[in-house]
């Protein structure tokens, strides 16, 4: 056992007085990469921007309508709900920043950063399925308001009852299957990774 | 501290680690251009968590907590394809150059057949630390680090001596 004591030891002085070719630089600033938990922080900021996106989008509208009174309260309660969805999804992901990668021990870090993307993906994916079928009732309601000008002059229309009531039970649940289909492609494999590593270090190796 | 003197302090104290650090990236990459986006990404994590550094913990304790979580969670480029068998020659020439002696070849070689948090406790064994440091370090029992040392000295003593 004596001789791998020795023989790391001696990499060591080796490696000291050599840099690995290629490796020169040192400046921290100049060194950008992926790295598992980055990408993973990376993809959980992506769904904060695309929040951001559909933010931007409700403004537009509020915009578009301005003279509409109505229509404004129905964009803004909508906006709301994605200003919720921004509050929670960036209260998580603060909280992984903060959780310092590198203060705990290894394996509480990556437990820690593993339940708290699961927190986020469960969260996303209930208000998910909460929010597609609310945006096909907003939808629907937003055209009746546009064509007859207020919510006490509407007539529904039985034409767009049936396309909006097809929608419900065809493409709504067909989104929401694809909101989490493409949550599990985008963070199965990272997660997986991280999951393995916890679990070889949670193995009682009695 | 204004930010160059941190810097500089900063590098003055990655090169005095280069030679662990540079042993961790051989331990988790299986070639030069991962060990070097490895090393980078150690740099990298290193450089932000920095602030961070109290000095409760030697410097050299602290990178190598970052070094190993960095390490563990590493993953390769997957877009990284072996074009052609020249490639892996020169592969083959770098990794010669790249150890002194036969032995230390074996030796990583051997490590690298372990698992990757089984490299963590032993690369920390090697390093000198106590049982105690090591489970306190991976985040389980000293119990439990003590039985896994003892059960991958056997392996690697059983590897080395297969050579």
């Amino acid at each position: 056992m004596e001789n791998l004591f020795d023989s790391w030891k001696s990499l060591d002085e080796k490696l000291s007085r050599e840099n690995m070719p290629g490796s020169e630089s040192l400046d921290p600033e100049k060194i950008q990469s992926g790295l598992l938990l980055n990408r993973l922080s990376q993809k959980l900021k992506l769904g904060i921007y695309w929040t951001l996106f559909f933010m931007a989008g409700l403004l537009f509208v509020a915009a578009y309508n301005l003279k509409n009174f109505q229509i404004l309260i129905m964009v803004g309660v909508y906006f709301l709900i994605f200003l919720w969805n921004l509050a929670l999804t960036g209260k998580y992901y603060r909280k992984i920043k903060r959780n310092h990668l590198f203060v705990k021990d290894t394996k509480t870090m990556l437990e820690n950063y593993y339940q708290r993307v699961l927190d986020i993906l469960l969260f996303e994916r209930i208000w998910g399925q909460f929010v597609i079928p609310m945006g096909l009732v907003a939808g629907v309601i937003y055209h009746h308001l546009k064509k007859f000008g207020s919510f006490d002059l509407i007539v529904i229309e039985p034409i767009t009852l049936i396309g909006a009531g097809i929608l419900m039970v065809t493409i709504v649940p067909l989104v929401i299957l694809w909101v989490g289909w493409s949550q599990k492609i985008a963070f199965k494999e990272d997660l997986e990774a991280l999951r393995k590593e916890i679990n070889s270090l949670s193995k009682n190796s009695r | 501290m204004p930010e160059k003197a941190q810097k500089d302090l900063f590098i003055e104290k990655i090169r005095e680690s280069a030679g662990y650090l540079h042993k961790v990236t051989a331990l988790y990459a299986d070639c030069r251009q991962d060990r070097e986006d490895l090393y980078q990404e150690i740099i990298y994590q290193a450089w932000k968590s920095f602030p961070a550094f109290r000095h409760e913990a030697t410097f050299s304790t602290w990178i190598y907590r970052v070094a190993l979580n960095t390490a563990l969670v590493f993953r390769k480029k997957e877009n990284r394809h072996r074009t052609n068998s020249l490639d892996e020659i020169q592969d083959q020439a770098e990794e010669n150059a790249f150890f002194i002696s036969q032995e230390q070849k074996a030796l990583m070689a051997a490590i690298k057949s372990l698992e990757k948090v089984d490299r963590l406790i032993i690369s920390l064994h090697l390093e000198g630390y106590q049982n105690n440091e090591i489970a306190k370090f991976a985040g389980i029992s000293k119990e439990n680090a003590a039985v896994k040392i003892h059960r991958i000295k056997k392996v690697l003593t059983k590897k080395l001596k297969e050579e």
